[in-house]
This record gives structure tokens, C-alpha cells and sequence, in this order.
């Protein structure tokens, strides 16, 4: 049953998110028009058949903008999804597998950061090592870990029921290996749903953050920065603020429906 | 009994898509009457039951008619149904707790099924559940508990007196007993047989365990594959059945006492204990209940003793919760005991470390209960089987651990080409040969079962149970075998353990043990276990 003919979020999601990705990794080598050069003779172009989206106020093309900050956003949240796996996963891995003292000393370990607003981590982190992309990163990536930790945890728990788990200890496998061995890789769709998911709230994250102006700084391209910078021109060209919104909007409803396309198809899954 | 039709079903049909579960069955029941429809698992035996109470899953097709006191429920509409589900017809599961609300006070959930058909206060549907529970053998002061405040038999008791509370004339039983310890199962056959006695209700019993058939049912309809192959009373199936299926089942369900030989028995005696545990204390914390004391632990298990000599099966037998996994955890070195010692050929497993404990477990090996859940369903057969590999301080090269594999496979009677497939695969059964076969991989001298034939038909029970004697034979091998089931006990043990609330209260010889049992609770178990007539 290959289900994806059934599973119209999946596909559509999947579909947004390479449009978006492709997008990201085509700014690499090419884009309509260098986004960094300034021409005050075009600002505030409306969209038409020379700048599809328009220009802004230096006369920066919005197109070249977004394809750019698309980089900026992919490459934030997906790092910060990294940061949450490498060290969420373990953690949820140990807690489940060791139950008893570890449990409790990481679980409520995790609950403290969970408590913690990542905006809030988001500025305290800025405060002291100043605004940029990596410091964004770092917020998100730390709110990712206890996400990944419970997940991990409550999944890992429901592994560690299963007779197999004894299988392997009555061959001589201690909780390490089996968690390593047996446990994550039953864990993969789990994850991989979860990641998703995450990455999704990663790019509302970053976009909030530099709305803000606590994420990547100038001359890095943003949709936040863009949409900050949008506001005041709000009546003069609205669409300015338009296409950084609708940007945000349609990669993260893509990300959503993939990962909702994902947990179906897997039938598991938050 | 009188002669008016209580249950009419006449082509009734289901199906999955493609696939027909219940093919063209017809069939009914007088009042007063206990019809037992029996199969294996998979054999639409459910499907049939669920079909006439109109409760398929939404994916389900079906067709033909059902008549229940004259009334057509087929084609019924889904309200004028409610009405008749639990008033003209009960029905009662497997699972008490998944039927009952767990935040409800029992006496509130039978008067709650009292207030959807009949119009009446509160305090009298109460009044009407109270009766119904202290009829059904609930004590008074249970009747305000919790679900989970009770035992499996007490739920079992409360989901059949919301099932005949409202006096149907039909009460369908899906495996009624299956989930329970065989002493409350006899209990609640009882209880079932008196209701139909005393209320003339109908009673259609499904059920895989012929036995339980044996004991209850006026006729009998055996199925396979969504269709009854042989329909009549249940002195007749028992004693002469007609058709193939039937008699290989019956075959199968009778299982024959092993024929221990006596000399095999005193050899046992003489040689050396491979196996022994001496004064096994197990407990498990309790969560604090008292801010200033710790609760005390829970004792699993209560000085316990056991050994098992070479070429000998040992049986463990015990209800659930009589601490018969904890000792078998604590002989394959999974857990730790407070107090006491496991030694294998002679050498403490208990305190063994590292490559000693690796070499020590090469000797034992186990197999679990659970058929589905005993594979890690990523993992390839030859992966699976290999893992015990890991106890060897070299593993051994690609192609020698393949050779082997196949070697162990076709052993229990499976083919090399399994090795690259999958557990889903494969069927009960010979998940379980699978099992076998990775408990064989390392050649222990002893390999233990924590009730390894528990979840399969009888048939394959049988095949299973014929390879391991084989195997015990051939490779020369001591098996510690746990169960609950007495009659696969009688059928493989040369000795047996009575184990209860974590002690060991009887010992001795399988067939001195059944014929003459001492401890008051071997008696008890013995009587409750439901036998087939002999043929």
C-alpha cells in the first residue's frame, strides 16, 4: 500500500517544501537580480513583468530578497533541528532506558528549559554574545531539545515494553547498544515526523526573531527583516510586506501539511 | 427448553474489501440454549458475533439476515438498534477494563445501561445495578469501586451484569475468559451457565478453547475460514466428530501427558543440576504512600528454590502475578535478587561480570511469550537470529554466521531462504520456530520458555510443542518452561513447580503431582482447569 494517493497533504507539502529548498539552494549561484545593489532611480517599483515582486525603498529587488532569505531560514531552522536531534535524542534515549534518578534529573532539566520562552532565550542570548544568525540558531535549537527529548522518551518507554528489548539482553546487550541498535532506529518515522514539524516552527521563530532584529543582520537577506522594514511603507507599497508574509505563510503551511502527510503515512507520530 | 427460535441467521456475509471473512453462515438458537462457536484465530468466529449485533467496523460489507426474537435486524436503522442492544440482546468481551469507564463507580455504569432503556430515578436504576452486581457475586461494599480498584474476574462479573442487567433473551460472549487466571475462568463459566439456566436467556459463546466448550455448551459450531465446517451438539463433536478439521483440532486440544520414562526420572535425579536458584528474594519498591515512612516493598518473590538437571523439563506453573516472570528474569540474569543465588553448571551467575557472564549465558537462552513482540520488526531474520552471536568473544565471519543461521533454521523446521525476510512475514507459529531457533544459535544447555506456546492455536501449539521434544532429545537439552496452562504443563514437564504470591507451595513429579496433588492450591488449580472428554 504505497497510500500517498490517499495522502494529499503529502504530496503537497512535499511539494512546497522542495519548491521552497530549491529556491534556497538556487540563490546559492543565481539570482534574478543582485539583491545588494542598490539603485535609488528604481526604488519602490510595484510588481510587474521587469521585478515580478517589485523593489523596495533602495530599490533592491523583493524577488532576489526572498529567494535569499529563504537561505537564512531553511539554513536556521534546519541547523536548529540538528542541535535539537543531537542532543534531545540521547537525552530522551538515557532517560528512558535508565528510568529511575536520570529520568527525573533530565526530564525536569527539560521542563526547566521548556518553561523558558525562546523569545526570552532568544534576547538573553543576544544580550550577551550580540544579534546574529548563529545566536538564533542556538535559541531555537536549545528550545528544540526538550521536544525531542519527550518524544524520544515516550517513545523509547513504549519500545522498551516490547519483548525484543529482553531478546537482546538475554544476548548480552546492555541498555547502550539496545537503545542504539534497537531502539532509535524504531524511532525513525517518529523523529523524522517530529523533525519536521519543528523545522516548521523554526521558520516562524526566525522570521520572529529577525522582526525583531535578533536573528541575521544586514546585508543577510531575512523575510523578518524584510517584513520590519515593510511596515512603515505599509500604505505606499503594500507589497512589500505581502510577499515576505506570504512567503512565511506558504513554507510553513508546506512543512505542516509534509509533516502531516508523513505521520499518516507512518500512522505514527504527535 | 422451549421450541421458539430465539436467534435466526441466515446468509449472513461479511467481508473486507476483497477479502470474505464470513462466508454464507446460518445458524440458531433457542432460549435456554448455549451455542459454542468455535476456531482459530482468524477464522471470522468475532466477525460473526459483531455481525449480529450490526457493531462491524465501518470498513466491513455485509449481508443476509439476522432475526433476533423475531425482529429483522438487518436493515434496522442505527437508533431503533440502540435500543435493542441491551435490552433484547447483551453482549460481553475479552477485555473487562477496555469495556468499562474508568472514572465511573461501578454501580453507576450498570444503572447508566438501566436509565438508557427504561425511564426511572436514579436511586431505583441504582437499586436495580446493585441486585444485578450482588446476584453476579460482587460483594456489597465493591459496588462504589473503580474499575481498576477490582480484580480481572471482579470486571469480568461487572461487564456481564451490564450485559444482563436489562434481561435479554440473547447475551453473546466474545472469549469471556481468555484474559482470566483459570480458577476465575471456572468461576464465571459457572456464573454464565447459571444465567442462562435461571433466565432461559440464549448464550452463543465464542471462543478458540475447546475445552471451555467442553464444559459449557448444549451444540457446537466449529469454524474455519468464515465458514462452519461441522454444526452439532457438543456431546457428538466431543466424542465423534465428522469432519477432518474438527477431529485434528480436537487432537490437538487434547494433549497427551508426557510418557516420562521411569528411569529417565531417577537419572534426573542423580545427575548434577544444571539449572539451580537458592533462596531467591526479589523486591520491587512501592511508591511512598506516607510522607515519614517508605512504603515496604513488594515481595515478588519469597525465598525461592529451584533446579533443573541435565536432559530434564522442568515446568513453572502459577497465575499471573504469582511471580513466575520475576523469577525467570532473575535466572537469565536480567534483573537482580536482594537475597539468594543462580548458578549455572555449577558456577554463580548471580555475581558473574563481563566475559564471564557472556560465556555463562551462551548457556541459557529464552523464549518469550509474545510472537509479535519478540522481533524487532526492522531487522531481517538472519540479523535477528545472529544476535545471541554478540556472547562470543569472537564472533564468528559472514559466511560462517550464515551457514549457521540456515543451520539453526532448518533445525526448527523452517528453510534457509527465510534468513533475508522480515518478522511481519511470517505467521504466529513459526515466529515463534524463529524464537527457537535464535535460543539455539550459541548451543545452550538449557533454554527457558516464559509461556512460549500461550498465544497460539491449538494446532500449532501441537507442531511447536512436538518440535521442542524433539529438539530436548537431540541436543541433549534442559528446558525451564513457564506457564499457566496445566495441560501444556502435564503435556511437557517431567517435573513440575506450583508456584503462589511468590513461593513455591508444591514440587514434585509431573504425573504424581496431577494425581496426587497435596497443597490445597494445586488442587484447586487442577479442578479449575477445564478438560476435554477423553475420546
Amino acid at each position: 500500500m504505497s497510500g500517498s494517493s490517499r495522502n494529499p497533504s503529502l504530496i503537497l507539502g512535499a511539494a512546497i517544501t522542495a519548491v521552497f529548498i530549491g529556491m534556497a539552494a538556487l540563490a546559492q549561484f543565481w539570482t534574478p537580480f543582485d539583491p545588494r545593489a542598490l539603485s535609488i532611480v528604481d526604488k519602490l517599483q510595484p510588481p510587474g513583468a521587469y521585478h515580478w515582486f517589485g523593489t523596495d525603498q533602495l530599490g533592491r529587488d523583493v524577488m532576489s530578497m526572498i529567494m535569499l532569505g529563504a537561505q537564512t531560514s531553511v539554513g536556521v531552522a534546519l541547523l536548529s533541528v540538528v542541535i535539537g536531534v543531537f542532543v534531545g535524542v540521547p537525552l530522551g534515549l538515557i532517560a528512558a532506558a535508565r528510568r529511575g534518578a536520570a529520568d527525573e534529573l533530565l526530564m525536569r532539566g527539560n521542563d526547566l528549559i521548556f518553561a523558558f520562552p525562546a523569545l526570552l532565550l532568544a534576547i538573553l542570548i543576544t544580550a550577551v554574545f550580540g544579534p546574529g544568525a548563529v545566536n538564533a540558531i542556538i535559541a531555537i535549537g536549545i528550545f528544540n531539545i526538550p521536544v525531542f527529548a519527550r518524544v524520544t522518551r515516550a517513545g523509547a518507554l513504549q519500545q522498551w515494553t516490547r519483548d525484543y528489548t529482553l531478546a537482546a539482553r538475554v544476548a548480552g546487550k546492555d541498555w547502550l547498544r539496545i537503545s542504539f541498535e534497537h531502539i532509535l532506529p524504531n524511532l525513525a518515522a517518529l523523529l523524522v515526523v517530529q523533525g519536521t514539524i519543528q523545522f516548521s516552527l523554526g521558520v516562524i521563530a526566525e522570521a520572529g526573531l529577525s522582526y525583531v532584529g535578533l536573528s541575521a543582520q544586514p546585508p543577510t537577506a531575512s523575510w523578518g527583516r524584510m517584513l520590519n522594514e515593510a511596515q512603515t511603507l505599509t500604505a505606499l507599497a503594500p507589497y512589500l510586506a505581502l510577499f515576505p508574509g506570504l512567503a512565511v505563510l506558504l513554507f510553513v503551511l508546506g512543512l505542516n501539511l509534509l509533516g502531516e502527510g508523513l505521520r499518516r503515512r507512518t500512522g505514527r507520530g504527535a | 427448553m422451549n421450541d421458539r427460535k430465539l436467534l435466526e441467521v441466515v446468509g449472513l456475509n461479511i467481508g473486507f474489501g476483497a477479502a470474505r471473512v464470513v462466508k454464507d453462515l446460518s445458524f440458531e438458537l433457542r432460549s435456554g440454549e448455549i451455542l459454542g462457536l468455535v476456531g482459530a484465530s482468524g477464522s471470522g468466529k468475532s466477525m460473526t458475533a459483531l455481525g449480529i449485533m450490526r457493531l462491524l467496523p465501518q470498513s466491513a460489507v455485509s449481508s443476509g439476515v439476522v432475526r433476533v426474537n423475531g425482529e429483522t435486524l438487518s436493515g434496522m436503522p442505527e437508533t431503533q438498534l440502540h435500543s435493542i442492544r441491551g435490552r433484547d440482546v447483551g453482549m460481553v468481551f475479552q477485555e473487562p477494563m477496555s469495556a468499562l469507564n474508568p472514572l465511573m463507580r461501578i454501580d453507576d455504569q450498570v444503572a447508566e445501561t438501566v436509565r438508557l432503556h427504561r425511564q426511572v430515578p436514579l436511586a431505583e436504576a441504582r437499586r436495580a445495578a446493585a441486585e444485578a452486581l450482588v446476584d453476579l457475586g460482587l460483594e456489597q461494599n465493591a459496588l462504589e469501586r473503580l474499575p481498576y480498584e477490582l480484580s480481572g474476574g471482579q470486571r469480568q462479573r461487572v461487564a456481564i451484569a451490564m450485559a444482563v442487567v436489562m434481561s435479554p433473551r440473547l447475551l453473546i460472549a466474545d472469549e469471556p475468559t481468555t484474559a482470566l487466571d483459570v480458577i476465575t475462568q471456572a468461576q464465571i463459566l459457572l456464573l454464565l451457565q447459571r444465567l442462562v439456566r435461571t433466565r432461559n436467556m440464549g448464550l452463543i459463546l465464542v471462543t478458540h478453547d475447546l475445552a471451555v466448550v467442553a464444559r459449557l455448551a448444549d451444540r457446537v459450531a466449529v469454524m474455519r475460514r468464515g465458514e462452519i465446517v461441522e454444526h452439532a451438539t457438543a456431546g457428538e463433536i466431543l466424542r465423534q466428530p465428522r469432519h477432518p478439521y474438527t477431529a485434528a483440532l480436537l487432537k490437538a486440544a487434547r494433549l497427551q501427558p508426557k510418557r516420562t520414562v521411569p528411569p529417565a526420572m531417577s537419572m534426573a535425579a542423580s545427575t548434577p543440576a544444571v539449572l539451580e536458584a537458592q533462596g531467591i528474594v526479589r523486591e520491587y519498591p512501592r511508591k511512598r504512600t506516607s510522607l515519614w515512612h517508605p512504603a515496604p516493598p513488594l515481595r515478588a518473590l519469597d525465598g525461592v528454590s529451584l533446579a533443573v538437571h541435565a536432559g530434564e523439563t522442568v515446568g513453572l506453573v502459577g497465575e499471573s502475578g504469582s511471580g513466575k516472570s520475576s523469577l525467570l528474569k532473575v535466572i537469565l540474569a536480567l534483573e537482580t535478587s536482594q537475597a539468594g543465588e543462580v548458578s549455572l553448571f555449577g558456577e554463580s551467575l548471580s555475581s558473574a561480570k563481563g566475559a564471564t557472564l557472556s560465556r555463562l549465558r551462551r548457556g541459557i537462552q529464552a523464549v518469550f511469550q509474545d510472537p509479535y513482540g519478540s522481533f524487532d520488526p526492522q531487522w531481517r531474520v538472519e540479523r535477528l537470529i545472529g544476535e545471541p552471536f554478540f556472547l562470543l568473544a569472537s564472533p564468528p565471519p559472514a559466511a560462517e554466521r550464515r551457514r549457521k543461521v540456515a543451520a539453526v533454521l532448518e533445525q526448527v523446521g523452517l528453510s534457509a531462504s527465510d534468513a533475508q525476510r522480515l518478522p511481519r512475514e511470517f505467521s504466529g507459529g513459526e515466529r515463534q520456530r524463529i524464537a527457537i531457533a535464535r535460543a539455539l544459535i550459541t548451543e545452550p544447555k538449557v533454554i527457558a520458555f516464559d509461556e512460549a506456546v500461550s498465544a497460539l492455536d491449538v494446532l500449532i501449539r501441537e507442531q511447536v510443542l512436538s518440535l521442542l521434544a524433539e529438539l530436548a532429545q537431540r541436543l541433549k537439552l534442559s528446558y525451564l518452561f513457564v506457564s499457566h496452562d496445566l495441560q501444556v504443563m502435564r503435556a511437557v514437564a517431567d517435573r513440575i513447580y506450583v508456584m503462589q504470591r511468590g513461593r513455591i507451595v508444591e514440587e514434585g513429579p509431573t504425573e504424581t503431582l496431577f494425581e496426587s496433588p497435596r497443597h490445597a492450591y494445586t488442587q484447586a488449580l487442577i479442578a479449575a482447569t477445564p478438560k476435554l472428554p477423553v475420546s
